[in-house]
């Protein structure tokens, strides 16, 4: 069956200001995404994983817009979304640099040739160009920004880590669940209880304990209803931002069973936020490792397993403590050190000041993202140096 | 096992907290024992009574813990009949002990290498010079980098696994004979949690001390314990050796708790899960605890309280129920 992807972000860059001083000085950044580029599959579950400050909230924040971008470009389905939450004037000049230049240049230079080297977004939008000209593509883009910011706000959903502080304590469940239905005109009335009763029982909470306030669950149960609240909308892409990792082990298996259900019965495209690689390996179709606000591999869950390449993947897999007391003297391989700030990230590789097989090349040119096999990226100069067996 | 004398002893042992709500029945009836120079792994999951275990050892109780009774029996004494005056002499000298935060334990305004001396000082009689030195020789010991440099910095200059290996050199200054390190590397990333663990493997051995090493995480229980016991609403609910828990688990939480586990190691379709909530600790169910969730429960569960049994030798478990449990395959 051919792929459809629902979601592509193309060299996502957030960076976030310093400030010192009484005047509020920017005096540096805090690179915490760097340069991701990733797609998901719809229907698939896409991991993304990673120490804690490598960025992987980062990436979920921005991608919903509850940051801003610094640069890059994040198409859902066959629309490019970046510029949708920015300021009209910034809105106006990102379309205009990103497009409608670029467009003229490429149209003096090739015509309708130029057609031919695209494709996604680019091809729609180009196709677009030459039918409608500049003004046309335009007004196409710039229009109905409300309706194409409701349309992202149903599609787009998140679920966050925290059960405790991530639902309003002095709201009912009814109420956290309605918010998003209400809010879109999705229901009214008796039909809004209907729906939330629905909802809840689909995520295993009895309807009727829909007028109680969050403090009355369980850290599970709460869980659950953030996840029945992310559900309301019927969205296509949910984003799950370490949302198994406050739970007790008995109760992030049901969690994780729960979400996976869903999956299948919505539909659901997800993105698996979490600093655990094993609870990511139980979830996923395919895994981006993050190290230091880049991915450093993406690959399928069983070429990343059975073929890891690049070192940071193989030092993680080789640093969990597995629950079998009989493979206790396996070989580990220790890194050494801390992770670096993402203030200043180390020159060339960034990964080398820990890396064992690291060379001098490392410490000088950073390595690309590039496809070593299909469907597997790795950016490292010596991918597969770093051996280690479970 | 049976040749050796255990350096500590935990028999019955019951601490309640006294709150406006109720009376907190956090720990109520726990025993193990630890021989000299063995790791105990105390596992279970958020509220089982881990940390009130480790704090009535060390008699760090707050005013609403009261240990209702038990004995805590170390080196031949009960620590439960010394006085305040004698506990401390045991306390960080004898029996030191490691937390998850190490922000809680070390002092913000003073530097590394005042705390660490500060402690030699106390327990060892040395003058500042010498304690110096040797603060400085203990945080190489533990890996950090430049100890020279370190020993004068204050504890928010380090990095959270810097930090936990300061705390292990302070717990370590005076050669205690046991150390409790309750959820050490539970705060910190899997490539430092892996090496605070190695260090504290390379420890023990050269120190020779024996180690009750608390946590959630199985996998850190498996890499490192020789015995285990695990916890549940307050009880001991499975003990014995390590191998044993995790391949013939005769308790159903200790197995329900090891199917639930996504595994990094082996293949898994879909994983089992324990149904249900945690209890609440205020209102504990009747009979076993464990039944309102128990796949395993008949009518006897709800009304009777199972004691400990030896179901192999040197295995015990807390279930009327668990021959039901051979023969099963943890998967
Ligand atoms: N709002 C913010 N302002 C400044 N720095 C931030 C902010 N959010 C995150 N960071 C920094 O960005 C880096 C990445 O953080 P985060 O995305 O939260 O990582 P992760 O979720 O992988 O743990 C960290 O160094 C973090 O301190
Ligand atoms: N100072 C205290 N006052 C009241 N209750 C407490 C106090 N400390 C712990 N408890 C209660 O005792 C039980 C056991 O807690 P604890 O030993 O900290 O669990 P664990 O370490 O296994 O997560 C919990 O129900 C907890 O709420
Ligand atoms: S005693 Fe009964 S309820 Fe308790 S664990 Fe055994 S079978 Fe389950
Ligand atoms: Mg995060
Ligand atoms: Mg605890």
């Amino acid at each position: 069956m051919e792929k459809r992807t629902v979601l592509k972000v193309e060299n996502l860059v957030k960076h976030f200001p310093i400030k010192a001083g009484v005047f509020k000085r920017t005096v540096g950044w805090v690179k915490a995404v760097d340069g991701v580029s990733f797609e998901v599959y719809e229907g698939e579950t896409l991991g993304l994983v990673g120490e804690s400050g490598c960025g992987k909230t980062t990436v979920g924040m921005t991608l919903l817009r509850l940051y801003e971008p610094t640069s890059g470009r994040i198409i859902v389905e066959d629309e490019d979304t970046t510029y949708y939450f920015m300021p009209m004037l910034k809105a106006k000049s990102y379309i205009k640099k990103t497009y409608l230049d670029r467009f003229e240049r490429l149209y003096r230079e090739k015509k309708e040739r130029a057609l031919e080297e695209l494709n996604g977004v680019d091809k729609k939008y180009y196709e677009m160009f030459l039918n409608g000209g500049k003004s046309g593509l335009y007004r196409y883009l710039i229009s109905n920004m409300q309706e194409k910011r409701k349309a992202f706000r149903r599609n787009v959903q998140i679920i966050f880590q925290d059960p405790y502080s991530s639902l309003d304590p002095r709201m009912r469940v009814k109420n956290i669940v309605a918010e998003g239905i209400k809010a879109h005109g999705l229901a009214r009335g008796e039909e809004v209880v209907r729906k939330v009763s629905e909802l809840l029982s689909g995520v295993g909470i009895i309807p009727e304990h829909m007028y109680r306030f969050p403090h009355e669950f369980s850290g599970g149960q709460r869980q659950r209803i953030g996840i029945a609240r992310a559900l309301a909308l019927q969205p296509k892409v949910v984003i799950a931002d370490e949302a198994v990792a406050a739970l007790d082990v008995s109760i992030r298996s049901q969690i994780i069973n729960l979400m996976e259900e869903l999956q299948e019965r919505h539909k659901l495209t997800y993105i698996f936020i979490s600093h655990d690689l094993s609870v990511v390996k139980h979830v996923s179709d395919r895994i981006a490792v993050m190290y230091l606000g880049k991915i450093v591999e993406l690959a399928s869950k069983k070429e990343l397993f059975e073929n890891p390449l690049h070192p940071y993947t193989v030092a993680l897999m080789s640093a969990i403590p597995v629950p079998d007391p009989d493979k206790r003297n396996k070989r580990r391989i220790i890194l050494q050190g801390d992770v670096p700030s993402p203030i200043n990230p180390p020159k060339g590789c960034r990964f080398h000041t820990r890396c064992p097989v690291a060379k001098e090349i490392c410490s000088e040119k950073e390595p690309q993202l590039v496809e070593v096999k299909p469907g597997h990226f790795v950016s490292c100069h010596f991918p597969g140096s770093l051996g280690w067996k479970s | 096992m049976g040749d050796r004398e255990p350096i500590l002893q935990v028999k019955n042992l019951k601490t309640y907290f006294y709150t406006e709500d109720g009376v907190v029945k956090a720990v109520d009836g726990v025993s193990f024992e630890l021989y000299p120079g063995e790791t105990l792994g105390i596992v279970g999951e958020s509220g089982s009574g881990k940390s009130v275990t480790s704090l009535s050892i060390m008699r760090l109780l707050d005013e609403r813990g009261r240990i209702e009774s038990g004995e805590i029996i170390f080196k031949g004494r009960d620590l439960l009949k010394l006085s305040e005056n004698e506990m401390r002499k045991i306390r960080g000298n004898e029996i030191a002990m490691i937390f998850q935060e190490p922000m809680v334990a070390l002092n913000p305004v003073y530097t590394i290498g005042d705390q660490i001396m500060e402690a030699i000082i106390l327990h060892q009689g040395v003058d500042e010079k010498k304690a110096r030195e040797m603060a400085i020789d203990l945080l190489r010991k533990v890996g950090i980098p430049e100890p020279e440099k370190r020993v004068d910095q204050y504890p928010h200059q380090l990095s959270g696994g810097m930090r936990q290996r300061a705390m292990i050199a302070m717990a370590l200054s005076c050669r205690p004979s046991i150390l409790i390190a309750d959820e050490p590397t539970t705060a910190l990333d899997v490539t430092i949690q892996a090496q605070i663990l190695d260090l504290m493997k390379e420890l023990q051995e050269e120190y020779g001390m024996a180690l009750i090493m608390i946590t959630h995480d199985m996998g850190v229980i498996a890499e490192i314990a020789d015995r285990v016991a695990v916890m549940y609403a307050g009880h001991v609910v499975e003990y014995g050796e390590v191998h044993e828990i995790f391949k013939k688990p005769r308790h159903p939480y200790t197995y329900g708790l090891l199917s639930s586990i996504p595994r990094l190691d082996v293949e898994q379709e879909k994983l089992k899960s324990i149904p249900g909530t945690v209890p609440d600790p205020l209102n504990f169910p009747s009979g076993c605890r464990f039944h309102p969730r128990c796949e395993f429960a008949e009518d006897r569960c709800k009304e009777e309280e199972p004691e400990m049994v030896e179901v192999l030798p040197d295995h015990y478990s807390r279930c009327f129920f668990w021959k039901k449990l051979e023969g099963l395959e943890v998967k």
